[in-house]
C-alpha cells in the first residue's frame, strides 16, 4: 500500500490526532462516520463521539463501537456545544471534526497533518468537500466548492468560501489561543471559528475534496432565513475586532452575498422557479429589510454576468471576468 | 470525566483550579500552597504556563506531581485558562492567577453556593487586596449584605466579583463556551454575560481570595480596558434581546470602570499641567472616549445643580 511508504504514516513520533464526531439524531448515518473515522490510514487517532439529545439509535450505534470510540452522551448543546465537548475531553494534539452524518476519505487525516508538521505556523488546515446525497451519491447539481492551495489570508477570511467542518483540521495551540466553537451560533458557527482562527494564524486550504458533507433536507444549514441571521451574527461578532471598519464590512457584504443569499436565490431560482425566489424573499424582507440590497446585489451580479458571457461569445475571446 | 451531575455529596466533587502564570514566578510557590491547603478535599491544580521568561516552569515543577503544569507560547491569560480547562478533569472549574491567593475555605464556601441551586452556573466573589510582599492593603471590599444573584442584564450592569476565586459548573463552559482569548482584559466580564444567558450567577460578598496589586497589570491600563470592553460590549450584542436596555447598561458599567481608572491614572501626575497633557493625549487616542467625557461633565453639573437645590440622591 501507498500509505505503508509514507514517511507520516509510520513515524513513531506522529502527534495524536483526535477525530470529533459530533451527532443529534443522525443514527443511520452514524455508522458510516464511525467507520470512516477509524480507517484512517494515518496513526495514531482517538475516535470521540458527543452525542447531543439523540431519541434515536444513535448511542447504541456508539455503544457498538465500545473499545474504538469514546462515547460522551450530553443534552442537546446544539453542533458548537457538541464539538466543545469534544475539545474538552480530548487527548491529542490536533483535533479532526467530523458530522455524525458525513464521511471522510480514508487518507483525510494523513494528507491535512502534513502542512501542520511542515509549519509550526498552521494553525488550520481546511479543505473541499464533496456535496453529496443520503446514499453518498455525488450531487451534480450543487456548487463543488474549491480553492487555491497554500492560501495565506492574515485577518480577513470572511470572503472566501469556507469550508464545513468534516475533514477540518485544528491544532489544540489554535483551539487554546482564539477560541473554541461559539455554543449560542447554531448555524455558520464554523465560520465564525475558522475566522478567528485565521485572525492568528497560518491557514492552509487543501484543494482535494478528502470529505462528504450529506445535503439533507433536515440538514439544519438547509433553513435559509436562519442561516441568514447566523451569518450575519457571526459577521457582527468579528466585526467588533476587526481593524479596518469599512474594509470589514464590504467584504462581510460580499460574503453575505455569495454565502447566504447567493445560494438561497441561485438554488431556490433553479428549483422551484423565480416566482418561489420572489416570495420567500418577501417574506424574510418583512423580517430583515437589508435582504433586499442582497437581493439587487445578486440579480446584479447575474445580469452582469450574462452581459459578460454574451460580450465574451461575441468577442470571442476569455477575458478574466468571473 | 462525567458531566456535571449533583453528587449526592458535595465534598467527593473534583474542582479543578486553574492557574495561568506569566512571569509570577516570585508569587507562584505562594499561590500553588495556598491551593493545596485547601479545606475542599478534591482539588486538582492546572498551572498554565503562558510563555514566561523566568523560571516559573521550575518553581511549578518543583511541586511534581501535585499539580498538572503545562506550557504554551504566550497568548494571554484568556488563552491559557482555556489551555488549563482543556487539559482539566474537574467537574467543576476554578480560577486563580499566578500572582493571587485563594484562602483556605474559598472553595468550600464557593461551591456551597454553587451546588445549592442547580440553575446558578457561576459564582465569583469579593477579594481582598494585597500588595507584593503579601501584606494586606487597606481597601474595602465592597459591602454587601448577603450573596447577590443576577440574570443577564445584572452581568452586562457590572464585572461581578474578581476573576481570581471564581467557581464555575463545567456544563456552563459547554453550554456557554470558554474565554475569549482575543479580550486581554475584560475577560471575566466577558464570559459571566455569556455564562448569564443561561444560567444565574451569583456573587458572594466575602472576600475569600487575595488579589495582588502590581504596578505592571494589564487591566491598570485605562485604553487597553476601553477597547476591550468595547469589543467585548459589541461582540455579546447580538446576544441581548433588548438593543437599548443593553446598551444603556454595559455602557454605564465600562463608563465607571474607564472614568476610575483614568483618574487613577491622572492623579499620578505630579502638576495640573501634566494632568491636562496626560488627558489629552487620551482623548487623542481614543477620540471615542469624549462621548465619557461629555457623560461625566454632564454628571457633575447634574450632581452640583441637584445639591444646590438641596435633593438628596437616591439611595
Amino acid at each position: 500500500m501507498a500509505a505503508q511508504a509514507d514517511p507520516v504514516a509510520v513515524s513513531p513520533r506522529a502527534p495524536l490526532v483526535s477525530i470529533i464526531v459530533a451527532g443529534h439524531n443522525q443514527g443511520r448515518f452514524l455508522r458510516d462516520a464511525l467507520d470512516s473515522a477509524l480507517a484512517q490510514e494515518y496513526s495514531p487517532v482517538e475516535v470521540l463521539y458527543v452525542d447531543c439529545g439523540s431519541k434515536d439509535d444513535s448511542l447504541e450505534v456508539a455503544a457498538s463501537y465500545a473499545g474504538r470510540v469514546r462515547c460522551a452522551p450530553r443534552a442537546n448543546l446544539g453542533p458548537s456545544g457538541g464539538r466543545n465537548v469534544g475539545i474538552m475531553l480530548a487527548e491529542g494534539d490536533f483535533f479532526c471534526f467530523l458530522d455524525a452524518d458525513d464521511t471522510m476519505d480514508s487518507d483525510c487525516v494523513l494528507e491535512r497533518i502534513k502542512p501542520f508538521l511542515e509549519d509550526p505556523e498552521v494553525g488550520m488546515v481546511a479543505g473541499a468537500f464533496r456535496a453529496v446525497d443520503e446514499q453518498l451519491e455525488p450531487l451534480p447539481g450543487e456548487r463543488q466548492r474549491t480553492g487555491t492551495p497554500n492560501l495565506r489570508m492574515p485577518g480577513l477570511y470572511i470572503r472566501e468560501p469556507w469550508s464545513p467542518t468534516c475533514g477540518l483540521l485544528v491544532s489544540r495551540r489554535a483551539v487554546c489561543a482564539c477560541g473554541l466553537f461559539d455554543p449560542f451560533l447554531w448555524r455558520a458557527e464554523d465560520y465564525d471559528f475558522q475566522i478567528r482562527v485565521t485572525r492568528k494564524f497560518r491557514h492552509v486550504y487543501d484543494p482535494v475534496p478528502r470529505s462528504s458533507y450529506r445535503q439533507i433536507g433536515s440538514s439544519i444549514s438547509r433553513n435559509y432565513s436562519e442561516v441568514f441571521d447566523s451569518v450575519c451574527d457571526a459577521l457582527r461578532k468579528n466585526a467588533a475586532f476587526a481593524d479596518g471598519r469599512l474594509q470589514f464590512r464590504w467584504h462581510s457584504f460580499l460574503a453575505l452575498i455569495a454565502q447566504s443569499s447567493g445560494g438561497v436565490f441561485g438554488r431556490q431560482a433553479r428549483e422551484r422557479g423565480i416566482a418561489e425566489v420572489l416570495r420567500t424573499t418577501a417574506r424574510i424582507a418583512l423580517r430583515r429589510p437589508i435582504i433586499l440590497v442582497l437581493f439587487a446585489a445578486w440579480a446584479g451580479r447575474v445580469v452582469r454576468n450574462r452581459l459578460f458571457r454574451v460580450a465574451r461569445s461575441s468577442a470571442s475571446a476569455g477575458g478574466g471576468c468571473l | 470525566m462525567s458531566s456535571a451531575a449533583p453528587s449526592s455529596n458535595p465534598r467527593d466533587l473534583l474542582v479543578s483550579v486553574v492557574v495561568p502564570c506569566y512571569n509570577q514566578a516570585r508569587f507562584l510557590g505562594e499561590c500553588i500552597e495556598s491551593l493545596l491547603t485547601q479545606t475542599h478535599p478534591r482539588v486538582e491544580i492546572v498551572v498554565v504556563d503562558d510563555g514566561s521568561t523566568d523560571d516559573s516552569a521550575e518553581v511549578a515543577q518543583s511541586f511534581g506531581d501535585r499539580i498538572v503544569f503545562l506550557a504554551q507560547p504566550n497568548s494571554g491569560p484568556a488563552s491559557a485558562r482555556t489551555a488549563g480547562v482543556l487539559a482539566a478533569g474537574g467537574d467543576v472549574l476554578a480560577w486563580c492567577d499566578g500572582d493571587d491567593r485563594l484562602r483556605p475555605d474559598c472553595i468550600e464556601r464557593r461551591l456551597e453556593l454553587l451546588l445549592g441551586d442547580e440553575s446558578v452556573g457561576l459564582v465569583s466573589g469579593n477579594v481582598a487586596f494585597i500588595d507584593e510582599r503579601g501584606e494586606k492593603l487597606d481597601i474595602p471590599p465592597e459591602p454587601h449584605p448577603g450573596p447577590v444573584r443576577v440574570g443577564f442584564y445584572g452581568a452586562v450592569s457590572r464585572c461581578w466579583g474578581a476573576t481570581c476565586g471564581t467557581v464555575i459548573r463545567r456544563s456552563a463552559l459547554e453550554e456557554c463556551g470558554l474565554m475569549d482569548p482575543f479580550l486581554l482584559t475584560c475577560e471575566d466580564w466577558d464570559l459571566q454575560i455569556r455564562i448569564a444567558r443561561k444560567f444565574a450567577i451569583v456573587f458572594d460578598p466575602r472576600p475569600l481570595a487575595e488579589a495582588r496589586q502590581v504596578s505592571g497589570s494589564l487591566s491598570r491600563i485605562p485604553l487597553r480596558l476601553y477597547d476591550d470592553g468595547r469589543r467585548m460590549l459589541r461582540k455579546n450584542r447580538i446576544y441581548a434581546d433588548s438593543g437599548w436596555r443593553y446598551f444603556w447598561a454595559g455602557h454605564r458599567a465600562l463608563f465607571r470602570q474607564v472614568v476610575g481608572m483614568i483618574f487613577f491614572r491622572l492623579r499620578r501626575e505630579r502638576s495640573g499641567t501634566n494632568r491636562l497633557v496626560a488627558a489629552i493625549r487620551l482623548l487623542l487616542a481614543r477620540p471615542s472616549l469624549t462621548v465619557y467625557v461629555a457623560a461625566w461633565l454632564g454628571r457633575f453639573v447634574f450632581n452640583r445643580i441637584r445639591r444646590l437645590l438641596g435633593i438628596k440622591p437616591p439611595p
